[in-house]
């Protein structure tokens, strides 16, 4: 009896290792060889709110006939490049895989210049797409949003510190790439979730749409009456985690204390006395020892809610902050897609390009020194100069092409001119 | 379960062994183990019962030093070894005449200067799907591995059942960063039976395997950003920083499980035997990053076909020629997947939406070999061999989108001499030299990939290429000195041994420099 038992137990292992073991094979054996396959895309522009489902209206007034579209694979290094065509449906053929889909051009019209840029991550193609599925299926659409074309952006950025894990020295600088004077007074600066660029994006509830908004960690506001802080075209303002000379801290580091305002955030122990305090109006857990953004590349985006009096109050109110699906109970403050004047997503390195997590909108691309604490800085590629001498920088709305790798930081590079009422001016 | 699993097999290959009235020697289990077509030649276990094999049993500890650059990239170029060995079994009256074998390997490694492998214990065994890093490297691997063989007398006089398993569990530990700590694990088993009828056998085999095999490159030192590629196929790869933040996490899961089986035809006359079968294995093997949210890296698909003869002429006087002739194919296709991670809440995982064969890897070999044995027919080793063997080899590579092809045929060629000296009743020296001429006969290479400039092309793909289609020679000087009946009972022997191995590129000589190897060996017989 003992040996049958042990015999039907040996008989029901061995038949459980190969069952799992021919299932395996057998999902092997399925796998077909690859092959080029044809997809179709429809583009639209779309200007108010897009629900969950991503069914939107196009608005009209942007078409979107003629941008260039760009099949990005990231994992292979692949590029498809197609054109849009008739009907707003743009055609590649290319090889199966996970695609970013990056739209980018501009288009004026009445209302003025407008960036048409966007893009959609983790797109899957396994299969031939035609324009008759396009046409009947909602899920083979990409909304992209007219974003006008700014004279306020990031023209440099300096995030992954410097050996041996120094990081005080980060340091922002916005600049005036117009023609017309910008006034700084209450522009928001924001820090966007999440810190690091993943693969596991936060999900947020289905009530916010897609796409509709950005969600800040922090929120930093530029302070003044209304026109106190004028910045003229060709003028920077520098903005930093601690304005010292860091020289003194550490020999790799830079001098950036000549920095118009610190982002302080109220470490008594830190800081530069002379350098103006930037007030953060959104912070649902702040880190009193310091405002360190990640050493791998975060996300930041400046912008402005025209409509209302963005305070501290303003985010505490229903509806202007968010949580992400799930136990957690932190808050994000709600910032409306077209509030957005200008946004840079920093990548851990370019091959990671696929984690962005910021919309197309804010910016199609992203931009990396590939590693941290070695000391460099992304700043903008100069395409022209003003009469003055100060650059005009590409703003394309994609930071891949618009953004440079620099051996060092920099403050006010290429030229640019320090504001009248700047504090540098006495340095 | 290591220490179970070295005295079973101490047990099985000595203990048993130790009854052998004649003593045994490295030249005699050379002898025996050439005559044993069934167990040369086959997976076959129940065939060793048709050979009938004296029991003897082998110990010995090694070590080997081994320099020079004329290596594949992953493999270092200054390295040494530390082996103790121990096999031995054959048929036994205690056991009714049944067959036990058993073997047991302990091989302790140090390699040098390896590049381009931060995932296998092994990177060169058909896995495509790593990790890599430019870092010359230094790894420390351990081995254990033990195989059994058993199989029954002949029931009825004509059936005759045998099952064999082996066990190898090894760890292996990069000493740079990104540096990775690999455990593996391998079990097969692999039961058969013959079933025998006059001069006539017939034998069929199955074999089930299972391979498991995992590690996590991590940097010890987080000052220094480590880079890196994940590897595709050989040129095809995503490049990014090593880390748990980077865009590359260093954890590899392997997980393989691998069925076959085969069909041999025996015949036995006075002055001729002849054994000849063909086996099928198809071997699937799953590569994912993680343990709790798993992305599928890539799956590889594995399927080898051997076609196989081995006959002996037996003459009069007791010398043999030995024809041996071996056909082996094996496919290997590189499946990647189209998965997208959903991290909705409620059910964070990887979606995968299609999956496509993207490349594949096929090895085809031909062996011919011809042994002639001169042996005297009172004792059990032999006083002279001499023999030729001639292998080609066609590898052919290709990823499919966009295509990059590699077409490789090389012709090996050796030929070798064995002396058996004996000095009077109790020693003797085997002599053995080998040498050996690897011609390339054509070798093609198209890459239509995105990194023409990127080192891992231009070091790791392009420089294993010039390396496998390589011509060069070499040669294999091999001395074993053995003293018998060491103890009272004049059964045992002790053997001590060294062998030089040397082989000479003639080809890419900008690449490659020589290489040598010497091994010392010091052991028991009984």
């Amino acid at each position: 009896m003992k040996k049958i038992f042990l015999l039907s137990t040996i008989v029901c292992l061995f038949s459980c290792l190969t069952t799992s073991c021919i299932k395996m094979m057998q999902e092997a054996n399925d796998a077909e060889e690859v092959r080029m396959i044809t997809v179709s895309y429809k583009v639209n522009a779309v200007t108010g709110f897009v629900p969950y489902s991503g069914e939107a209206e196009p608005d009209p007034s942007f078409q979107t006939k003629g941008l260039e579209v760009n099949f990005i694979n990231y994992q292979e290094g692949s590029s498809f490049t197609s054109v849009v065509g008739d009907n707003n449906i743009v055609t590649c053929s290319l090889t199966p895989g996970v695609y970013a889909i990056s739209i980018g051009g501009s288009v004026t019209n009445d209302l003025g210049t407008y960036h048409l840029n966007g893009s959609s991550l983790n797109v899957p193609f396994t299969k031939d797409i035609t324009p008759q599925d396009v046409a009947s299926n909602p899920e083979y659409t990409i909304n992209i949003r007219p974003a006008k074309v700014g004279s306020i952006l990031f023209s440099e950025i300096y995030y992954c510190g410097v050996a041996p894990y120094y990081f005080r020295d980060q340091t922002y600088t916005l600049y005036n790439n117009g023609e017309e004077v910008f006034y700084l007074d209450g522009l928001c600066f924001a820090q966007l979730h999440p810190n690091i660029a993943t693969t596991n994006l936060p999900s947020w509830p289905e009530e916010d749409g897609r796409d509709n908004y950005v969600y800040g960690l922090v929120v930093w506001q530029f302070p003044g009456s209304g026109t106190q802080y004028p910045l003229q075209p060709g003028e920077a303002v520098v903005i930093a985690q601690e304005a010292i000379n860091h020289l003194v801290n550490n020999p790799d580091s830079y001098n950036n204390s000549m920095s118009d305002w610190e982002c302080w955030a109220g470490n008594a122990l830190r800081g530069n006395p002379d350098c103006p305090k930037m007030p953060y109006i959104f912070w649902w857990t702040p880190n009193s020892l310091q405002w360190l953004t990640s050493v791998f590349g975060a996300a930041f985006c400046i912008f402005r809610i025209d409509d209302a009096v963005v305070d501290t109050a303003y985010w505490q109110q229903e509806g202007h902050w968010q949580r992400v699906v799930g136990p957690s109970a932190t808050r994000y403050a709600k910032i409306p897609a077209d509030a957005v004047l200008d946004g840079v997503e920093l990548l851990t390195s370019m091959s990671a390009l696929n984690m962005k997590r910021i919309p197309g909108f804010v910016d199609a691309g992203g931009t990396s020194v590939e590693t941290t604490y070695i000391g460099k800085s992304v700043s903008r590629k100069v395409i022209g100069q003003r009469a003055n001498g100060t650059p005009i920088y590409q703003d394309t709305n994609n930071s891949t092409n618009d953004f440079q790798v620099n051996d060092t930081p920099a403050i006010r590079r290429d030229g640019q001119k320090i504001p009248a009422w700047s504090r540098a001016n006495d340095l | 379960m290591i220490k179970w699993i070295g005295c079973l097999a101490l047990l099985i290959s000595s203990g048993f062994a130790a009854k052998a009235q004649n003593p045994v020697t490295p030249a005699s289990v050379d002898r025996l183990k050439m005559e044993s077509l069934w167990i040369r030649h086959t997976n076959n276990v129940a065939g060793a019962i048709l050979e009938n094999p004296w029991h003897y049993a082998l110990t010995d500890f090694e070590y080997q030093i081994e320099k020079g650059e004329f290596k594949r990239v992953q493999s270092g170029n200054d390295n040494n070894s530390f082996r103790f060995n121990t096999e031995g079994g054959g048929v036994y009256d205690a056991l009714g005449g049944g067959y036990a074998w058993g073997e047991f390997h302990y091989d302790r490694s140090v390699l040098r200067g390896a590049k381009y492998n931060a995932s296998l214990a092994d990177p060169l065994r058909g896995m495509p799907f790593i990790i890599a890093d430019p870092n010359p490297s230094k790894w420390i691997n351990q081995n254990y591995s033990m195989q059994v063989k058993l199989a029954t007398p002949l029931i009825w006089n004509q059936l005759i059942l045998g099952v064999g398993a082996t066990y190898e569990n090894g760890i292996a530990a990069k000493q740079v960063d990104p540096r990775p700590k690999v455990l593996l694990s391998e079990l097969s088993v692999n039961p058969s039976v013959i079933w025998t009828k006059g001069k006539h056998a017939i034998g069929a085999d199955f074999v089930y395997l299972s391979h498991r095999e995992d590690g996590s490159a991590s940097n010890t030192n987080y000052r220094v950003p480590q880079m890196g590629w994940e590897i595709l196929y050989p040129g095809y790869f995503m490049e990014g920083e090593i880390s748990s933040f980077g865009s590359i996490t260093g954890l590899r899961n392997f997980n393989a499980n691998g069925l076959g089986g085969g069909l041999q035809y025996g015949y036995k006359a006075q002055q001729f035997r002849i054994v000849a079968g063909g086996e099928f294995r198809q071997t699937t093997e799953d590569v994912t990053n993680s343990y709790t949210t798993p992305k599928r890296i890539g799956t590889t698909n594995k399927k080898e076909w051997t076609g196989m003869a081995g006959a002996q002429f037996l003459f009069n006087d007791g010398n043999s020629l030995f024809a041996d002739y071996t056909y082996y194919n094996r496919s290997i296709d590189g499946i990647e997947y189209i998965q997208i991670y959903n991290s909705e809440y409620e059910s964070q995982e990887w979606i995968v939406y299609g999956k496509y064969i993207k490349s594949n890897y096929s090895t085809v070999n031909h062996n011919v070999g011809l042994q002639f044995m001169i042996a005297e027919n009172d004792r059990r080793d032999f006083s002279w061999q001499f023999g030729v063997n001639a292998t080609t080899e066609k590898l052919s590579d290709i990823y499919y989108l966009p295509e990059s092809t590699q077409e490789i045929h090389n012709v090996l060629m050796k030929a070798y001499v064995k002396k058996n000296f004996v000095f009077g009743k109790r020693s003797n020296l085997l002599l053995t030299l080998e040498g050996f001429l690897n011609k390339n006969t054509d070798a093609e290479h198209k890459y239509g990939g995105y990194y023409e400039g990127n080192m891992a092309y231009t070091q790791f793909a392009l420089v294993d290429f010039y390396y496998l289609s390589s011509s060069y020679n070499g040669f294999t000087l091999d001395a074993n000195y053995t003293v018998t009946n060491i103890d009272r009972k004049n059964t045992m022997s002790l053997y001590v041994a060294a062998s030089f191995n040397y082989v000479n590129p003639t080809s890419y000589k900008d690449y490659f420099d020589k290489r040598s190897t010497l091994v010392m060996k010091i052991g028991l017989a009984f």
